[in-house]
């Protein structure tokens, strides 16, 4: 691996973000960003309703405890024209002995049907494969979550079945999930469709700080 | 949920689930003799009485972490040790465990024991842990292994594809397998139908095969 390993910091940079590193000071970004209850609804982890900046930083503190133990690498998805946190992507279950890792994402939903999320898969598989030399990047995601399921699909990714009722949400559910994967051999195709997706203009793009942050 | 904390004993009529031990170490490394047995295990012990210790410290230190809890498979006839199996991934979060790392001399291929395995840690995990989910898994190149787990009621879910880096350097696929707490009462009466069969575990002296038996390895 000619990366870090999978260990922090690490800074990656688009033509609309920058992903670095996650910090407990990002609560108040991050919980504006997280404030449409839409966003939390699949999510697995998280206080599952629009977060208070308390909330988010509880969040925050158990993702970094897990970047520690190394099972983890979390990065704020920070847009570049304005500064404003538009959420977070994370490299998460780090297998290092198979050289695996899996990718999980949530977008401020005033920023879906933008290019922000094809450039953070962009950003990250870019990372995972060709800095950490990975083998597979697994992504899954709640069988209702039907707008995450074409999202990924959208990407290339391969469906490889479901585990059924696998995933405790908040307690009191347990989600089925969808997984999917993309392999080393597949990466080249799916970096190429995703510059090509890129490369469309992006209408309304912001260009200096927005309502997105008020 | 409990905690699966050693150490656990699982008792049935044919076989002892007990906590995975050094001392097992010679009458593993016996069980082991059938090069088959270790074809498709993901930790295959070095062919030597070193080996097989070496793989049973590196279980008893996963156990450390909480994350897997190791049997040795005794065979209640001779009390001799037949084989290996596990809780893996014992995810207390999300309630759920694997059962797997599991292997047991050919001899007893095809034979009771691992159905009682089977039933025994299913039971185990979901009348006393209380879980909500067991799982299974194996290399999609091994149909026994695949038509093993589906005889226990296992339904097929998933393939991972290349989610295991093998030790010669090619990557597996995996086959996942789920049993959920809501269908443990239906895999339950069928693994007691399958038990309720007569086997005669034959003479412990000889390690205990029937003759009919013969050829059971593939």
């Amino acid at each position: 691996m000619t990366g870090t390993g999978f260990r922090p910091p690490v800074v990656l940079r688009g033509r609309y973000l920058e992903l670095r590193p996650l910090e407990r000071a990002d609560a108040a970004g991050l919980a504006e960003a997280g404030s449409d209850p839409e966003v939390w609804r699949f999510l697995r982890i998280g206080p599952g309703h629009p977060p208070t900046t308390g909330e988010m930083a509880t969040f925050i503190d158990e993702l970094l405890a897990m970047q520690e133990k190394g099972e983890l690498l979390a990065f704020a998805m920070v847009l570049r024209s304005s500064g404003a946190l538009v959420g977070i992507v994370r490299f998460l279950d780090i297998d290092r002995p198979n050289r695996a890792v899996e990718l999980g994402t949530w977008i401020d939903s005033r920023y879906w049907r933008t290019p922000l999320n094809a450039e953070s898969k962009l950003l990250m598989l870019g990372y995972a494969f060709e800095e950490e030399q990975v083998h597979r990047v697994q992504l899954k995601t709640d069988e209702r979550n039907v707008r995450s399921q074409r999202a990924i699909e959208r990407l290339g990714a391969v469906p490889e079945g479901r585990l059924r009722e696998a995933h405790l949400v908040r307690g009191n559910f347990f989600r089925t999930s969808l997984y999917y994967s993309i392999l080393a051999g597949e990466w080249p195709a799916v970096k190429q469709h995703l510059e090509e997706r890129l490369a469309r203009p992006w209408e309304g793009a912001p260009s200096a700080p927005t309502g997105a942050e008020s | 949920m409990a905690s699966f904390e050693a150490p656990l004993t699982l008792t049935g009529r044919w076989i002892r689930l007990a906590p995975l031990s050094p001392d097992h170490a010679a009458g593993l490394r016996e069980a082991f003799r059938d090069p088959e047995v270790g074809r498709y295990l993901l930790y295959r012990p070095a062919d030597s009485l070193e080996g097989m210790q070496a793989l049973i410290s590196r279980y008893l230190e996963w156990q450390r972490t909480g994350a897997v809890l190791p049997f040795t498979t005794v065979l209640r006839a001779n009390d001799r040790p037949i084989g290996m199996t596990n809780y893996l991934h014992i995810d207390r979060e999300n309630r759920s465990v694997e059962v797997g790392g599991t292997w047991l001399d050919s001899t007893y291929w095809r034979t009771p024991v691992n159905t009682e395995a089977k039933y025994l840690l299913f039971r185990h995990a979901f009348e006393v842990e209380q879980v909500h989910r067991v799982s299974l898994q194996t290399n999609i190149q091994n149909e026994r292994s695949q038509k093993a787990i589906a005889r226990v009621g296992a339904t097929r879910e998933a393939v991972f594809r290349d989610d295991k880096l093998l030790a010669d350097g090619t990557f597996r696929t995996s086959v996942v397998f789920g049993v959920l707490v809501s269908e443990w009462p239906r895999v339950k009466a069928s693994l007691e139908a399958q038990l309720a069969r007569p086997w005669n575990p034959g003479d412990p002296d000889r390690g205990g095969s029937p003759s009919s038996r013969k050829g059971a390895a593939p």
